[in-house]
């Protein structure tokens, strides 16, 4: 019997192949990287740990790499709230109204990050609009600072993940079947019962799936926290950028880089697990 | 590849400071590190660099980043300033401690000064003359002074690659250190000259190092220290303005 090549083979094929010549193999020869000795007269030399004790031993690193888990999830946490607001609206809006406004919450995709931290940049400084606005109307009497602090690359950060979170959960929550709901408010439960005891639970894959991409995306952003943080708001990204870059540093920037990945790549594995954990929670007769 | 001076016509015109200590091609244009600051908004023209730190400029001083070459110069200004330099930069680090409250914002490029100084963020910083002039053009009323301390040069040059055209390379740094080309990028860029025949209107000597004396006192730091320290100084400084 002739042996045939299971079709979606031939299919996965291609985007492997890409995958691994421009990830795989990039990735790869960062790790040799990583290890080898970065030395004075330039270029590379032996094998040594030097740089990973460097990262772990230096508060300074450490401090960076927090900040930059803090940031990441401070972000996550707000585009979830905000997001899912914005998603459940727009998913209980009337039939034909939907698409617009979902257009309009998406819109922001249709620019360049790099364009809109400009934007920011007018919006956040001490005589920008935001600025004068709150001045105009008497809230705060001396400007804030906004612009070069963790605080403006928060709202920059927010602004332009956002999309994604409404996405994600917009089909989720379009897609729960909505008798579960009239059948709990037969039952007696309050519009915010259902909402805890349904809605919620039911649109935890969505909330993990977003909270996870947001937090992914945001943990190794670079432009935002660079035009909008300045030198003094470092976090992994822009480091790793001052090492490759300024300091020709390269074995230490891919030192900083997997370590980052590696962050990435344990929290993605800790989602997961919660992921199918409230799964069946959520749906205890394994329907 | 190094040069011999009396190949080039214009060789025996230049100033001594624009002379490559290594034998290479001369700089073809000046450009000082000194103080800017906006003439409307100071009455009295600072004199020193220690005045970056009086109480009066709180909050509107803006201050580079080392990643860019004039940070990385006012820091080794700072430090000599406090008997330090390129050997030992601590005088320096500490210095800029005490200026950091005062720094209306850290910024990395030109475009980031010419901001804050437009929106009146800033109103005093360390940068240079090439800069102080576009932004002159640019409408701002920026203006340059030496500080007393010695301003530090950058010498800008052309250098003949080995291996290439060695002829044509030689008659175009030639040529750069013409005085009518010297001229034009003295009016177009604000680059001072470093061809002691050119003369200037006095608009533009106000504007930039001109002249045997001003010439004469362009700090030149030794590179070959900076790029050995320079890794290490950035670390020093990441660590000092981390918030």
């Amino acid at each position: 019997m002739k042996r045939r090549i299971p079709p979606h083979w031939i299919l996965i094929a291609p985007g492997l192949l890409v995958f691994a010549v421009a990830f795989l193999i990039p990735i790869g020869r960062l790790a040799v990287m990583s290890f080898q000795e970065n030395l004075p007269e330039g270029g590379t030399g032996g094998f040594v740990w030097d740089h990973y004790v460097k990262f772990f031993s230096d508060p300074h690193y450490l401090r960076i790499f927090g900040r930059t888990l803090v940031i990441s999830a401070v972000v996550s946490f707000i585009c979830l709230v905000m997001g899912y607001c914005l998603a459940y609206g727009i998913s209980r809006a009337k039939e034909g109204r939907k698409l617009l406004l979902l257009m309009i919450a998406a819109m922001p995709l249709l620019t360049s990050a790099t364009i809109r931290n400009f934007g920011w940049i007018i919006i956040l400084s001490r005589k920008g609009l935001l600025n004068e606005l709150l001045l105009s109307v008497g809230v705060i009497k001396e400007p804030l600072s906004l612009l070069y602090t963790p605080t403006g690359v928060v709202i920059a950060l927010v602004h332009v993940l956002l999309p994604y979170m409404v996405l994600i959960l917009y089909s989720v929550l379009e897609g729960l079947d909505r008798n579960l709901e009239s059948a709990a408010a037969n039952l007696g439960a309050s519009r915010f019962h259902t909402f805890r005891l349904v809605t919620l639970p039911l649109s935890m894959p969505g909330i993990i799936a977003g909270t996870l991409l947001v937090f992914s995306i945001s943990l190794s952003f670079f432009v935002t926290p660079s035009l909008i943080g300045g030198p003094k708001v470092q976090l992994m990204a822009t480091e790793i950028y001052n090492q490759t870059i300024n300091l020709l540093n390269w074995p230490y920037a891919s030192a900083l880089a997997l370590i980052l990945l590696a962050a990435v790549l344990i929290v993605t594995n800790l989602y997961n697990r919660a992921l199918s954990r409230s799964r069946t929670e959520a749906n205890p007769f394994h329907v | 590849m190094p040069i011999d001076l009396k190949e080039l016509s214009n060789g025996k015109d230049l100033y001594d400071a624009a002379k490559d200590p290594n034998g290479y091609a001369p700089a073809y244009a000046f450009s000082a590190l000194g103080i800017i600051y906006n003439e409307e908004k100071i009455s009295t023209p600072p004199t020193s660099w220690k005045d970056l730190w009086k109480d009066e400029y709180k909050g509107k001083v803006a201050l580079v980043d080392i990643s860019n070459s004039f940070g990385l110069q006012f820091l080794l200004a700072v430090a000599k300033m406090n008997g330090g330099g390129e050997h030992d930069i601590q005088p320096g680090l500490d210095a800029i401690r005490e200026l950091l409250p005062n720094a209306a914002a850290v910024v990395k490029s030109t475009p980031e000064v010419g901001t804050l100084f437009a929106q009146e963020e800033a109103i005093i910083a360390a940068y240079d003359t090439g800069y102080a002039f576009t932004f002159r053009q640019q409408g701002q009323p920026i203006k340059f002074v030496t500080p007393q301390e010695g301003a530090i040069g950058t010498f800008i040059n052309a250098q003949v690659v080995k291996g290439g055209n060695e002829e044509l390379a030689k008659k175009f740094v030639d040529f750069l250190l013409r005085p009518d080309i010297q001229k034009q990028f003295a009016e177009k860029n604000g680059y001072a000259p470093t061809n002691r025949t050119v003369e200037l209107s006095e608009e533009l000597q106000a504007v930039m190092p001109y002249g045997e004396e001003a010439v004469g006192r362009l700090i030149r730091l030794n590179n070959d220290l900076v790029n050995e320290n320079k890794a290490a100084w950035t670390e020093e400084w990441n660590k000092l303005i981390s918030q």
